[in-house]
């Protein structure tokens, strides 16, 4: 096995590892919680952090935590996950179905911020109407970026577990880009010619 | 790949895994407010930052409040009032009130079932390890009733009252020893006590005449700071300071006593030329213990009283009337003060200890030896009027204060302390002098009573306030005055006025506590599994109830009952929150609780007044806090049925 399918056991393990790690973050910061945000975590099968704070105030405004989301999403999530590193597996095992696995994980997380995006605009938009303060209208918090409220700011961002999958989808990309034959870009390349490039990733097909 | 594994390409991978989210983490933390300068670290900077105290702070002064019956708590050098932490008196403005079933039991005399609601503190003392502060809980005596208060530091709550026995009350000096196993408290106000105690002394005590007896009190602390009532011994003395030595003086207690004249009016106390300094060997009072020389009292049966006769015991004259006794870091010298003299006497444990060995005894009073004071003195030096406490700091000095001449002397020790100070030709003597306003009382030098003083400031905390803050009334609030100490001569930093009346205090570094300090008194996913309930007891005529609090609703909301029946009521805290208390007033009752976040109390109180009541949250707690409210309504005899119950929604 040439060295070169380090690439896609790689990626399996980075996505694998992103399991463990939250994908996305939301941090609020407001007056009543001086030099303490409240955080909320998406991870891949569950929502963590401070549910019980947020929905204590977000009651008074109406909102419920966490966004709305079936259950099923946190199942089909790491089943995904787990699927899309045992496709990098099988590229690192057979250099077969390597454009398959460099497109479906990018895919899988349109997918994903589409369907989060969605819940976050349920989120603002399910308002409790008998809620005792109305400082706001129906809002749509980003999937990334930052909501402003009065003086509350919520920041949206991917965390350390996107960034990990994210890099693993890199990976599988630039595995079937060698695979195709296609010469490195020069960043990546040393005094590479196309014929050393086809020669040392030549596909055994 | 070799080209993937050019170190500038690994570096750039790496960096972009981690540049999101570590950048993101650095954007959105929290600015730190950076220390503005100032001209000197003692002055405010103009404009002030936010949080430059919460910053900027060295030790927490724990002060007693006397008649305020708790602590007072503010920082240094700030000198900002913090807090107040109730024991012995109810403080509603401080979540201390006898709605409270625990606050009531600890407040109940055990052996009366009265509930004592006045308290009088007077000397706290810091727990310690291997004499050293430790920051986990502060003790303190109730002079009045004869009780040690604990409060638990990671909380600042009460956490424990213990009762002594045998005694009406009148203790005075009390002293937790450098391992946290056990304090000592004396008996200042002498007793009749009961017959068994009377008869086991042997002496002749008149009810109306006296002379009357006294003694020292042993409570033993638990690994958890529970305390317990260890022994008791007394004596034909009463005792005022009281002391449990460490390091040189391991193994003793020391105690003084002003009244050796055994006089029951303030003149007779003062007709001797000199009272007397006590020794006491701890392991002899174990020792008549296990041998079985003790008696028990009818009201505490528990607790063994062993006479002085079968103690190791041992008295050095001192000058008279002392006031303070305090014992240098090492625990060599022990400094007392003679109020009616000028003079402050430096004991030497290691000469004690030579004297015992050498039976350098003058004479012997109720079978007491008394150990020549030329045989066990470092010094008797003469300072000035009216000398009070001591305290020592960490450079190898001693500070002495003067009601009468309303000031500080600060001495340099002799001995081992020669070479922290370095000033051989001052030593024992003043080097420098300190201004009060007016006439001090105690001091407080950080540490400065233990085996690890921290020295830097010292506190004089005088009793006279006089012209010092603006005018505020007849009864005037206490003036404690702030001096840093790293330099000669000593300098004024500030002033703050606290209630009458404070006595002693402990000082303790910001480090040992604040990190420790909890916010919250549950867990968040615990507290919000906890569910309201209602349940009509038609047999004991009581409804109780579970209520949880959170912002910002009480539920249930309305309660319906019977008059006339009791109200048990478990309020349940559902936040975690920093600073976000609740609290729980009844209208028209004489009911009003505190609850902070995740804390549970348990209330009782008869539904005695008809109609309807409101409850409301009296901590301003949320937007909606005006509107936190709830109502009783108690329907009148007669009028009741069951279809009146109060039912909760089902979840």
């Amino acid at each position: 096995m040439g060295k070169g399918r380090l690439l896609p056991l790689a990626a399996a393990v980075l996505m694998l590892a992103s399991l463990a790690l939250p994908f996305w973050t939301a941090k609020m910061y407001a007056p009543a919680y001086p030099g303490q945000p409240l955080s909320l975590q998406m991870y891949a099968f569950k929502y963590q952090g401070d549910i019980v704070e947020w929905n204590i105030v977000g009651r008074l405004v109406g909102v419920h935590m966490p966004p709305p989301i079936p259950d099923v999403f946190f199942l089909l999530f790491p089943i995904s996950v787990i699927a899309l590193s045992l496709l990098a597996v099988v590229v690192a095992l057979t250099n077969r179905l390597s454009k398959l696995a460099a497109t479906l994980p990018w895919l899988f997380m349109a997918i994903v911020m589409g369907w989060g995006q969605y819940s976050l605009y349920l989120f603002g938009h399910s308002l409790d109407p008998q809620r005792p303060l109305r400082y706001f209208d129906a809002f749509t918090p980003p999937v990334v970026g930052i909501l402003t409220l009065g003086k509350i700011k919520t920041y949206h961002y991917p965390d350390i577990g996107t960034f990990l999958f994210v890099a693993g989808m890199c990976l599988l990309v630039l595995y079937a880009w060698l695979l195709a034959g296609r010469p490195l870009p020069k960043l990546l390349s040393k005094k590479r010619n196309s014929a050393v490039v086809e020669e040392q990733y030549a596909s055994p097909r | 790949m070799k080209a993937l594994l050019q170190p500038k390409v690994v570096a750039a991978l790496l960096l972009g895994l981690l540049a999101g989210t570590v950048v993101f983490g650095l954007i959105l933390g929290p600015v730190v407010q950076g220390s503005a300068t100032a001209p000197n670290q003692y002055q405010r900077p103009y404009p002030m930052p936010h949080q430059y105290w919460a910053q900027n702070d060295e030790f927490y002064v724990f002060a007693s409040g006397g008649q305020q019956g708790g602590v007072y708590v503010y920082g240094v050098p700030s000198m900002k009032y913090l807090s107040e932490i109730p024991i012995f008196v109810e403080d509603q403005a401080w979540g201390w009130t006898t709605e409270d079933i625990e606050i009531r039991k600890m407040l109940t005399n055990p052996w009366t079932g009265e509930l004592i609601t006045r308290g009088d503190t007077h000397h706290p003392s810091m727990s310690k390890t291997d004499g050293k502060y430790d920051g986990r809980w502060l003790f303190i005596n109730d002079k009045q009733h004869a009780r040690i208060g604990r409060v638990d530091l990671d909380t600042f709550r009460t956490g424990q009252i213990l009762w002594i026995p045998n005694t009406t009350g009148g203790v005075h000096g009390f002293n937790v020893g450098p391992d946290t196993t056990l304090a000592v408290q004396n008996f200042e106000h002498e007793q009749y006590p009961e017959k068994a105690i009377r008869d086991h002394l042997g002496l002749a005590i008149d009810p109306i005449k006296g002379p009357y007896v006294a003694g020292v009190a042993g409570i033993n602390i638990a690994g958890d700071g529970t305390m317990s009532n260890a022994w008791q011994v007394w004596g034909p003395w009463q005792f005022d300071m009281a002391r449990i030595g460490w390091g040189d003086s391991d193994g003793w207690i020391m105690t003084t006593a002003y009244n050796t004249e055994r006089a029951t009016d303030a003149v007779g106390m003062f007709q001797r030329d000199q009272d007397y300094l006590f020794f006491w060997n701890i392991a002899s009072i174990k020792k008549a213990i296990a041998e079985k020389k003790y008696v028990t009292t009818q009201q505490a049966p528990d607790v063994p009283v062993v006479s002085w006769k079968d103690v190791e015991v041992y008295v050095t004259p001192i000058p008279l009337n002392p006031h303070g006794l305090d014992i240098s870091p090492t625990g060599k010298y022990f400094l007392t003060s003679g109020k009616a003299t000028t003079l402050i006497a430096a004991v030497d444990i290691e000469k004690v200890l030579q004297a015992i060995k050498d039976g350098k005894v003058i004479g012997e009073e109720f079978g007491v030896k008394i150990l020549d004071p030329n045989s066990v003195r470092a010094a008797t030096m003469d300072l000035g009027m009216g000398p009070t406490h001591i305290e020592f700091d960490d450079k190898g000095y001693a500070y002495v204060g003067f009601f009468v001449d309303s000031d500080i002397k600060k001495i340099a020790l002799g001995g081992p302390y020669e070479k922290l100070h370095g000033q051989k030709d001052k030593v024992w003597k003043v080097v420098d002098v300190l201004p009060a306003h007016y006439s001090v009382g105690h001091l407080v030098v950080p540490g400065g009573d233990s085996a690890q003083p921290y020295g830097k400031y010292i506190i004089s905390m005088n009793k006279l306030t006089k012209d010092t803050f603006l005018n505020h009334g007849p009864l005037e609030s206490e003036n404690h005055e702030l001096f840093t100490i790293g330099q000669t001569p000593a300098k004024l930093v500030d002033q703050m006025p606290l209630g009458p009346e404070t006595h002693y205090s402990q000082a303790i570094p910001v480090s040992l506590i604040h990190p420790k300090a909890k916010h919250s008194y549950g867990e968040a996913a615990a507290l919000a599994s906890q569910k309201p309930t209602v349940e009509y007891d038609y047999a004991a005529k009581e409804v109780r109830v579970n209520m949880t609090v959170v912002r910002s609703f009480f539920t249930p909301g309305a309660l319906t009952v019977p008059e006339g029946w009791k109200v048990k009521a478990k309020l349940i805290s559902g936040e975690t929150a920093m600073d976000i208390s609740h609290g729980f007033a009844l209208d028209a009752y004489n009911v009003t609780v505190s609850l902070d976040p995740g804390e549970v109390r348990d209330i009782e109180f008869v539904a005695d007044k008809t109609g309807v009541h409101w409850f409301y949250c009296i901590w301003f707690c949320s937007e909606l806090h005006m509107e936190m409210r709830g109502r009783l309504i108690v329907i009148p005899q007669g009028e009741w049925t069951p279809d009146k119950e109060t039912h909760l929604p089902s979840a």
